[in-house]
């Protein structure tokens, strides 16, 4: 059967045919944010709130108490509290991010969330992203509160270093989650990052007390605003 | 059509499952083999919660670790070890499944009703799981399998738990259910599928020993399956080595039924 040459129009309809049914649009990161956001909703996004709140009390407490009562401590080595801030700035964010997946485990839920159109993983990116939110704002009082201790302390400096050191650490741990299948090596870099850094900090190595010290604000926040760019786009890889 | 093509699953250097091939098409499958086998291996990798070393897994054509949130949303999945959250009551542990499958909010009430009917669960809907039975939990689970209509649903040893009534109520069910979609049902128990099965898959030594219907099956088994009674002490030897039916408890001793290709002298 002879079949006629369709023309430059039909050619261009078809085209557009196949395209419309063929190609899928792909969503923004946006966009894609704001359907789950939709989708789900505050309620089951959040289910754990209680225990969120109490794990941002638990730790602040700690975190506070620590500051204190290392005190004398400070007063004489002003230098540490730098390496203490890029220590610990994460350690809120961590706290959080691994409650999820402690009660998803425990309560051998995880193979069913897994499975579902939004999964685990998917929410728990989106709860990072809330939680690198709240995060900054609990660097930015536990900076002030830092400073207001040790008066020598350059507050922009350190709420810099803190926030470096918060999307420094928010990119590892992205990063290791999706990209890593070894669960040993998964535990090694996340616990590595604040066993490396007190261990420099106990240890007392002037190289890095001084390096922290001696980074000028503007490094630091290159650093930050990198750290920042590269969390966005690794959190990105999280939504498949 | 979902299509496993020469897919191999080890963990380290322990091989688990090596080069399956299987096509699904609408139907239901059960998937048969002895504890141990590999059969919650082979349903980890098909809802895509572990990766296989070699060869892939293909739904209509495309990779379903490549297809990702739109592979997840036409499944269905029951796993072995249910969980759920103790202070949910059935109705809002369904609520909250039903959200992350990101079905349309307003059918979501009127689907888990008429699930939690279906399930035989409306009259505790509202009560916190924690008190429930296993047999309870299993139907809450079979509930929340099937609350997106999947076009894929898989059960893992789905009738653990059930009393024999439940049992004939979830194959009824399943029956009615597997007209539009791929039902992949595993089990132990061949008295579970046995009736329901379109087509019986069976596991052994890490491959796939048969692939058929029930009727070949049973023709490709005659004169090789045998009854035994074992203590209880030689079964896990025994187990190795053979392939079970089907096994209970009698008289201070195990009656196993199992399929051997030597002849033997029982």
């Amino acid at each position: 059967m002879k079949v006629d040459m369709p023309n430059e129009e039909e050619i261009k309809i078809e085209i557009e045919n196949i395209i419309k049914f063929g190609v899928r649009e792909s969503e923004s990161f946006y966009y894609y944010l704001k359907n789950m956001y939709m989708q789900i909703g505050i309620r089951y996004l959040f289910r754990d709130g209680v225990e969120i709140i109490f794990t941002i009390l638990l730790v602040s407490s700690i975190l506070l108490s620590a500051i204190k009562g290392n005190s004398i401590y400070f007063m004489k080595n002003i230098e540490a509290i730098y390496v203490y801030l890029f220590t610990v700035s994460p350690i809120l964010y961590l706290t959080m991010c691994i409650l999820n997946f402690i009660n998803a485990k425990q309560n051998k839920t995880y193979e069913i969330e897994m499975t579902c159109k939004y999964n685990i993983y998917q929410i728990s990116a989106f709860r990072m992203l809330v939680f690198s939110i709240m995060c900054i704002f609990f660097n930015f009082f536990f900076v002030y509160i830092v400073v207001y201790f040790y008066e020598n302390v350059n507050y922009l400096n350190a709420f810099i270093i803190s926030i470096a050191s918060l999307f420094l650490f928010s990119t590892i741990f992205l990063f290791t989650m999706t990209r890593i299948k070894s669960r040993l090596i998964k535990h090694f870099i996340i616990l590595g990052w604040i066993v490396f850094n007190l261990t420099l900090y106990i240890l007392k190595i002037d190289f890095y007390i001084q390096l922290l010290n001696s980074i000028s604000i503007y490094i630091s926040l290159i650093v930050a605003i990198g750290s920042i760019c590269i969390y966005k786009k690794t959190s990105k890889t999280y939504y498949i | 059509m979902l299509i496993m093509n020469n897919v191999s699953k080890s963990y380290g250097r322990f091989l688990v499952l090596e080069n399956i091939n299987i096509e699904f098409t609408n139907g239901i499958y059960g998937l048969l083999a002895p504890n141990g086998a590999g059969k919650t291996t082979l349903i980890k990798m098909l809802t895509t919660l572990i990766f296989p070393n070699e060869g892939e897994i293909l739904y209509n054509g495309t990779d379903i670790f490549a297809e990702g949130d739109e592979y997840r949303d036409i499944l269905g999945y029951l796993p072995q070890e249910f969980g759920y959250y103790k202070n949910y009551s059935p109705r809002k542990f369904l609520h909250y499944i039903s959200v992350l499958k990101g079905i349309d909010r307003n059918k979501t009430k009127k689907k888990i009703e008429g699930l939690l009917k279906l399930v035989g669960l409306e009259d505790v809907a509202n009560k916190k799981m924690r008190k429930f039975s296993g047999g309870m939990i299993q139907r809450v689970g079979i509930a929340q399998a099937m609350l997106n209509d999947p076009k894929i649903l898989i059960l893992d040893e789905p009738t653990a738990g059930l009393d024999p009534k439940e049992r004939v109520r979830f194959r009824n069910l399943l029956t009615q259910l597997s007209r539009e979609r791929i039902v992949i049902l595993s089990t132990h128990i061949v008295s579970d599928i046995e009736s329901i099965a379109n087509e019986i898959i069976m596991i052994k030594d890490k491959k796939i020993l048969h692939k058929d219907n029930l009727k070949n099956i049973c023709k490709i088994l005659d004169g090789k399956v045998y009854e035994t009674k074992l203590d209880f002490d030689q079964v896990l030897n025994f187990r190795n080595e053979y392939f079970f039916l089907s096994e209970k408890q009698e008289d201070g001793s195990m009656k196993i039924k199992f399929i051997s290709e030597r002849k033997m002298n029982l």
